[in-house]
């Protein structure tokens, strides 16, 4: 699939074409950073001082080059309709490798950015756990119950959250059970269609 | 076990005839137990016309030593000295005694829910999506679980915990689950 730039678009990017292949590297590299982290400021006024442009040109033509590469990992374009789609920009040959490159090293990241930015509930992150055994308590002497004692940490964006929970052998081995039968659910014919159809 | 002096003299009322008459004996020893385990099953307290100081102490005291009696754990033996000292006829040691072996598995683990824990965890529900696309990507095209941990805590009722997993991830808990099961079931069957 061959993404179609608009004109305002394709005006920043087209200082691509006046600079060498090098600087386009760096401008790649902030633009991969940005969507990584968070826009660097400074980055944006050593390249403008460096080259002796404005700081709105370098901001234009790195933000452009954000938006074509979600745009381009949105639509999973392929490195031939690459070519194609950077052919109305008339770039030196050299400056599309460099972009073309860096799009495929980086579209897997990319496409696991843009998939959290959307709706995204907390995920799983990691999980530790400790076997103990209660043996008293003030309410209660001369016990012995086995308990598990859970740390469960989840990612919801950048935050990563930790809450420690419990269970009892009986309900450990029903939770193991019941989260495996979640997992062998997804070979099953049904599942398998739909993943592959849809 | 030690008791208070205020228990002390709450069960000498209630194994005491002229107080507590046999009939309504019977009645308190069933109440008083009853009233720890189910509250809201519980109607008023029986008094059949008896003195309701007395039968208000009685109940108290009973109810103690149940609670005492299953903290401690302690024998039929045991539990029968206390009651004798505190001058109890036979038929009633035995009518507390019965209660008490009926509903110590239930009064234990009353009291082994009481104090502060993290939420423990009592069931699972887990339902499967295919992720297709959002507003960034066009095609995603992978399954996520998401999980619903049903926890409980002893001041709180239950809650729910609730996480997403893709694949991956899921099969990652999954394994650290299985490791704790393992380990589990060899330190029972080495201890």
């Amino acid at each position: 699939m061959i993404v179609a730039l608009n004109e305002e678009h394709k005006q920043h990017l087209s200082f691509l074409s006046s600079v060498s292949a090098d600087v386009v590297r760096e401008f790649c590299q902030i633009a991969v950073e940005f969507m990584k982290k968070e826009p660097n400021q400074k980055a944006y006024n050593s390249a403008s001082q460096k080259l002796g442009v404005e700081a709105d040109t370098v901001r234009h033509a790195v933000e452009g080059l954000i938006h074509l590469f979600t745009s381009l990992t949105a639509q999973m374009v392929s490195e031939q309709d690459l070519t194609t789609t950077l052919l109305p920009l008339a770039m030196p040959e050299e400056v599309s490798e460099v972009i073309k490159e860096y799009y495929l090293s980086e579209s897997a990241e990319i496409r696991s950015i843009l998939t959290h930015m959307s709706v995204d509930v907390a995920h799983y992150h990691d999980l530790q756990w400790r076997l103990d055994v209660k043996v008293a308590s003030r309410t209660l002497r001369q016990q012995t119950d086995p308990i598990i004692t859970l740390k469960l940490k989840t990612k919801n964006g950048d935050e990563i959250q930790s809450q420690v929970l419990q269970t009892d052998p009986v309900n450990l081995l029903h939770l193991t059970s019941t989260l495996e039968d979640a997992l062998n659910e997804l070979k099953t014919p049904h599942c398998r269609r739909i993943l592959r159809n849809l | 076990m030690e008791l208070s002096p205020e228990v002390s003299r709450g069960l000498q009322l209630a194994g005491d005839t002229a107080h507590i008459p046999d009939k309504l004996y019977t009645k308190l020893v069933s109440y008083a137990c009853d009233v720890l385990l189910e509250p809201s099953q519980c109607g008023p307290v029986p008094d059949a016309g008896a003195d309701a100081g007395c039968v208000k102490g009685a109940l108290a005291a009973l109810s103690t030593l149940f609670l005492e009696a299953a903290k401690h754990d302690i024998n039929t033996d045991s539990l029968s000295h206390t009651l004798e000292d505190s001058k109890f006829s036979n038929d009633r040691i035995e009518i507390f005694s019965k209660k008490f072996l009926a509903k110590k598995h239930g009064l234990r683990a009353l009291l082994s829910s009481i104090g502060n824990f993290p939420p423990h965890i009592v069931d699972v529900d887990w339902r499967i999506q295919h992720y297709i696309k959002n507003d960034c990507l066009n095609r995603v095209c992978q399954p996520l679980f998401l999980i619903d941990l049903k926890t409980e805590k002893s001041d709180a009722g239950e809650q729910s915990v609730q996480l997403a997993c893709n694949q991956e991830e899921l099969q990652d808990l999954v394994g650290k689950l299985r490791d704790a099961c393992k380990t589990l079931q060899r330190t029972a069957q080495e201890s």
